[in-house]
């Protein structure tokens, strides 16, 4: 059996029972398996066959048919299935076809790659990552407001009021209270100020 | 000379620096042009006294508490700001005028979603604020909620504006007397999308509304998140509302709420608006022969 990929107990109950329907009818593929099946077929002990014939299919399987067979939708599953359904038939007489068919596809779908994908995929990926590069630009470079603020210029000095303290408010040793003189037109600090408390002004161009 | 206070409070990791542009352009306009206006001078127009607030550059955006904290200091800092213009030998305003009772404010990013918050807190002094512009701030929802406080905070104070706004009597709303601007970069705005800034579900019409800065008259154009601190054309649209809604003989500092809300609709408005207030009905019958 070239597509065994688990190791489900209808599964090996099917194998172990009918040896004569497992060898696969590709040529140069199974041979080994086959020969080991028939063999095996002969054998009295059951468990031992199974066992070795697993072993041995899975070492002379794989490589060869890996990436052909396996990764791709293959056309072997159809006529196998087809082989297999009689078979279903007589030894597990309470699975119906219908459920049988559902295992195989469930069984096909776990062995696709998981970095397989198709032209499609590919090309609607493309394609998104180019509309989100144009969106980016556009709201990075077009369609903005044009910026028409003409620069302000001023003669900036501040008075800190050292005297509003912890006194007055208990965020004082965090925060500080300043007040605005233009220089060259109005640097009177009293509130305009005051005479006793000579606020020094700060510049700062 | 005798000002108008008014408290800038940064955003999220902003410098108490980022007021610069904005002070300094109500300097240049008090100097150049008010100071010379007899009638500008005779109603109520004053120099803009700009404070700021250094937070060290807190990151507002990510901690509930760091909010909230901001808020209780900003508190605080009013109630200090008041108190220099009621010492007379810190204050040099005309004695017959009224001492200031509130504060104006400027909040930039997180900075207005701060100044919605110390209305909420506590400590808060009743009517010490009544007039807030915002700079791209945040107001509906948090820009960034792995903070469960800060989510919190965001519903509780909004809650309060909603359930204060929804009252039928202006008696029942501690918000009566409050107006919010809140004003948004548009698309080049990459740091916060500017739909956080809407007001729509927070502020009736009366009280508030939200503007972009394409559609501000003599701005007309978009502006990214620290711009809105700096760009020249739209620091002197924001000043001169400002400006336009100041009067020093009221103890708040400020026209009546209604006349500070034609104030800003002139400056920020092109008048195509729903909210946008017809003139023409208020000037009376005009015959043309």
């Amino acid at each position: 059996m070239r597509r065994r990929p688990s190791g489900s107990t209808t599964e090996e109950d099917e194998e172990s029972s009918s040896p004569e329907i497992a060898p696969s009818p590709v040529p140069g593929h199974g041979d080994k398996a086959y020969e080991k099946s028939r063999d095996s077929g002969r054998a009295l002990k059951r468990e031992v066959h199974v066992k070795d014939r697993r072993k041995d299919s899975d070492s002379a399987t794989r490589p060869a048919t890996g990436k052909s067979q396996l990764w791709t939708a293959s056309p072997a599953p159809a006529p196998q299935t087809e082989k297999e359904r009689p078979a279903m038939h007589l030894l597990a007489k309470d699975i119906t076809p219908d459920s049988m068919v559902e295992v195989h596809n469930r069984r096909q779908s776990r062995l696709r790659n998981p970095w397989a994908c198709s032209l499609l995929t590919l090309v609607t990926t493309c394609v998104a990552f180019g509309v989100l590069f144009v969106i980016g630009q556009s709201f990075m470079t077009r369609q903005l407001d044009p910026k028409g603020c003409d620069m302000s210029y001023m003669r900036p000095s501040f008075a800190r009021f050292s005297d509003f303290d912890t006194e007055h408010t208990r965020f004082a040793s965090k925060y500080s209270l300043y007040l605005y003189r233009e220089g060259g037109i109005d640097e009177d600090t009293r509130v305009n100020s005051c005479r006793s408390h000579r606020y020094r002004l700060i510049d700062n161009f | 000379m005798k000002g108008v206070p008014v408290l800038f409070i940064p955003g999220n990791a902003g410098s108490y620096k980022q007021v610069r542009p904005l002070a300094a352009e109500a300097a240049y306009h008090y100097h150049n042009v008010l100071r010379h206006d007899e009638n500008a001078i005779r109603g109520g127009k004053r120099a803009l006294d700009f404070f700021s607030v250094d937070f060290n550059e807190d990151i507002t955006a990510f901690h509930g508490q760091t909010l909230l904290d901001q808020a209780e200091y900003l508190n605080d800092a009013i109630s200090f700001i008041l108190s220099l213009y009621h010492n007379p030998s810190r204050s040099i305003r005309d004695s017959d005028l009224p001492d200031p009772s509130s504060v104006i404010i400027v909040g930039h990013s997180m900075g207005g979603m701060v100044a919605r918050t110390m209305l909420t807190m506590p400590n808060y002094q009743s009517n010490s604020i009544n007039t807030i512009v915002t700079l791209s701030a945040p107001h509906t929802r948090p820009p960034v909620s792995f903070d469960g406080d800060i989510v919190k905070t965001y519903k509780e104070v909004n809650d309060y504006w909603r359930h204060a706004y929804s009252q039928t009597w202006a008696i029942d709303n501690p918000l009566w007397h409050v107006t919010l601007i809140s004003i948004a970069g548009g698309g080049l705005d990459n740091v916060l999308p500017s739909d956080y800034a809407s007001l729509a579900s927070l502020v009736p019409d009366t009280h508030g509304f939200t503007v972009f800065t394409t559609s501000i008259p003599n701005v007309w154009t978009g502006m990214d998140h620290l711009a809105i601190t700096w760009c020249d054309q739209f620091r002197k649209s924001v000043v001169r509302s400002l400006y336009d809604v100041i009067d020093v003989s009221r103890p708040t500092q400020t026209l009546p709420r209604a006349e500070r809300m034609r104030g800003f609709k002139k400056w920020l408005l092109t008048g195509l608006e729903d909210v946008a207030e017809k003139t023409l009905p208020h000037k009376g019958n005009v015959v043309l022969r």
